[in-house]
């Protein structure tokens, strides 16, 4: 296909992709100046970005003035929609709001740039074998895992139920398991619901043999926890589990 | 099949025919969303946990202060209350402002302090759109009840552009989460290598609903580092293609599915549960015609009868 065959309004969005990904580029980089002060090839990514985006910004302006391009059939075309006069102002503040918030990847709610999982995470692990530190509790001389992300699926849920959703599920396996306030609210759930206590014992999933274990020994969880390879890492251990560890 | 992108770009589509059924059922899904959302234990235990996120708001800080000592003994159950009002379409006109608001500042109180863009995202724009819509015209109390008079044209116009909106934003946030992913473009192509996936993958798979169903990994998630890109670039893949929300409708239906495969994939292996929400925000990619002709059967049924 020949460049000239190209419908117009096609490499007008294209050029438009190219611009404003090197405009949000140079908008999210923090530190912008010392960036360029020391790598070499960034300063000439900077230096060819900016005339490539002045150049997108003078020919949309001068295709808007002469009445022609994508941005003037969208400005007309959404002037002339059956939208109530009001709801098209609000419809454009938060186009704005949500533009502002992509372009510099930031958030101010309710305006956001959707960027959960954004950054490249380096997967460093290579041990077949992972362990994750949970609550359990005993019942009937059987241990049983509280499985908090399991208690957010409606169908699944043994404990808690209705308002537990994958919200709290989430902060309370993750975000917040190493602070003493979030053991205290499960441990007060579960209280009210017949179980006194709970332990923290180690979980494992052998991804070679695919044999999953379950290991209650509350010593083993201690030490487990403060090896520093948790997701998210060290999970609160009650302070009865400690001193009945140091006791051994 | 060629797609006449002037013919078929949603500016156009807002000006033709809608369905006052299906911004009825968005209505009604939406109200019981926001309860289902309200009513989360979250709030008490944020309170518990007072670990602040710090994320930033609009509000000026006096707001955020009252917002705080108001959330949970008062704003939560008011949305509660409101939510169930709007799925009912009881004083709709009425009560949707003070539901906007209160859901807003409620779920403020709850991203100042947890860090996680579930539910509101999904949720305040479409709200906020309804304020603007004769969402009770159909499938409501307020009709029932004679409270308000519905327009005689079940397929006007104006039931129209309100779901194009919210198709509109169901692409936004996809669309921005593939660019979030891919800008600054130094590290777009380290993205997608797919450490992220199988990092996730490998740590929550303890708590994730592949180990609560099937008890074992898809694979040994330590190698294949294929299928990890493979997996990274099929999100990019879907959620850029969400933008053929904006240019046709005739994508609608494989958008759909791949949200709803990539959400399911997710679910299966740890991620927060966004798919109900998409699912919610999906009623807008229904064409108003097939949803209008499901209801005028069986009343042409009772006429005949």
């Amino acid at each position: 296909m020949k460049w000239f065959n190209i419908p117009r309004y096609v490499k007008e969005i294209a050029f438009a992709c190219v611009a404003l990904s090197l405009l949000m580029t140079i908008l999210q980089t923090d530190t912008l100046l010392d960036y360029m002060r020391t790598y070499f090839l960034f300063k000439v990514f900077v230096l060819v970005s900016i005339p490539i985006i002045i150049l997108w910004v003078i020919l949309s302006i001068h295709d808007y003035l002469h009445r022609r391009g994508i941005f003037y059939y969208g400005i007309q075309k959404f002037r002339a929609s059956p939208i109530p006069r009001a709801a098209k102002y609000i419809i454009v503040i938060v186009l704005i709001g949500n533009i502002m918030a992509i372009s510099f990847g930031k958030q101010w709610y309710p305006f956001y740039d959707v960027g959960m999982y954004r950054w490249p995470v380096d997967f460093k692990t290579r041990d077949k074998i992972n362990y994750e530190v949970k609550y359990y509790y005993w019942q009937e001389g059987k241990y049983k895992i509280l499985e908090l992300r399991k208690e957010s699926s409606f169908l699944l849920a043994e404990h808690f139920g209705w308002g537990y959703g994958n919200d709290i599920a989430y902060a309370t396996a993750y975000f917040h398991k190493g602070e003493k306030e979030n053991f205290d609210y499960l441990s007060h759930e579960m209280k009210e619901r017949g179980v006194d206590t709970l332990w923290a014992g180690v979980h494992s999933i052998n991804f070679e043999t695919n044999e999953i274990s379950f290991d209650p020994d509350i010593c083993n969880a201690v030490n487990i926890n403060q090896s520093g390879h948790l997701y998210y890492g060290p999970i609160y251990i009650p302070t009865y589990q400690l001193e009945k560890c140091d006791g051994h | 099949m060629g797609i006449n992108i002037r013919e078929e770009n949603i500016l156009v589509r807002m000006d033709q025919p809608g369905s006052a059924h299906q911004l009825a059922i968005f209505r009604i899904l939406l109200g019981l969303q926001i309860f289902y959302s309200s009513s989360s234990k979250i709030f008490e235990y944020v309170l518990q946990v007072p670990d602040i996120a710090n994320n930033k708001n609009i509000f000026p800080t006096w707001i955020n202060q009252c917002v705080d000592a108001i959330a949970v003994p008062y704003l939560q159950p008011i949305t509660q209350i409101l939510g169930i009002c709007l799925a009912l379409g009881l004083f709709t006109r009425y009560i949707l402002p003070f539901l906007f608001i209160s859901f807003m500042l409620l779920f403020s109180f709850y991203y100042s302090r947890h860090n996680a863009p579930h539910p509101w995202l999904y949720i305040w724009f479409p709200l906020l759109l309804l304020n603007f819509t004769k969402s009770s015209d159909a499938l409501s109390l307020d009709k029932w009840f004679g409270i308000i008079k519905s327009s005689t044209d079940p397929s006007a116009k104006e039931y129209r552009w309100p779901m194009e909106m919210v198709a509109a934003w169901l692409a936004y946030i996809y669309v921005a989460a593939g660019v979030a992913k891919l800008v600054p473009i130094y590290k777009g192509m380290h993205w997608l290598d797919g450490g992220t996936s199988q990092d996730m993958m490998y740590h929550r798979f303890l708590y994730s609903m592949d180990f609560y169903i099937f008890k074992h990994p898809f694979f040994d998630y330590t190698q294949n580092q294929w299928i990890f890109v493979a997996l990274s670039i099929a999100s990019l893949c879907i959620e850029f293609f969400c933008v053929m929300i904006f240019l046709t409708r005739r994508c609608n239906t494989a958008i759909f599915i791949f949200l709803m495969i990539m959400h399911f994939f997710l679910y299966l292996t740890g991620v927060l549960g966004f798919m109900q929400l998409a699912l919610i925000l999906s009623i807008s990619l229904i064409n108003p015609e097939f949803i209008e002709k499901r209801f005028k059967i069986p009343q042409l049924k009772t006429a005949r009868l």
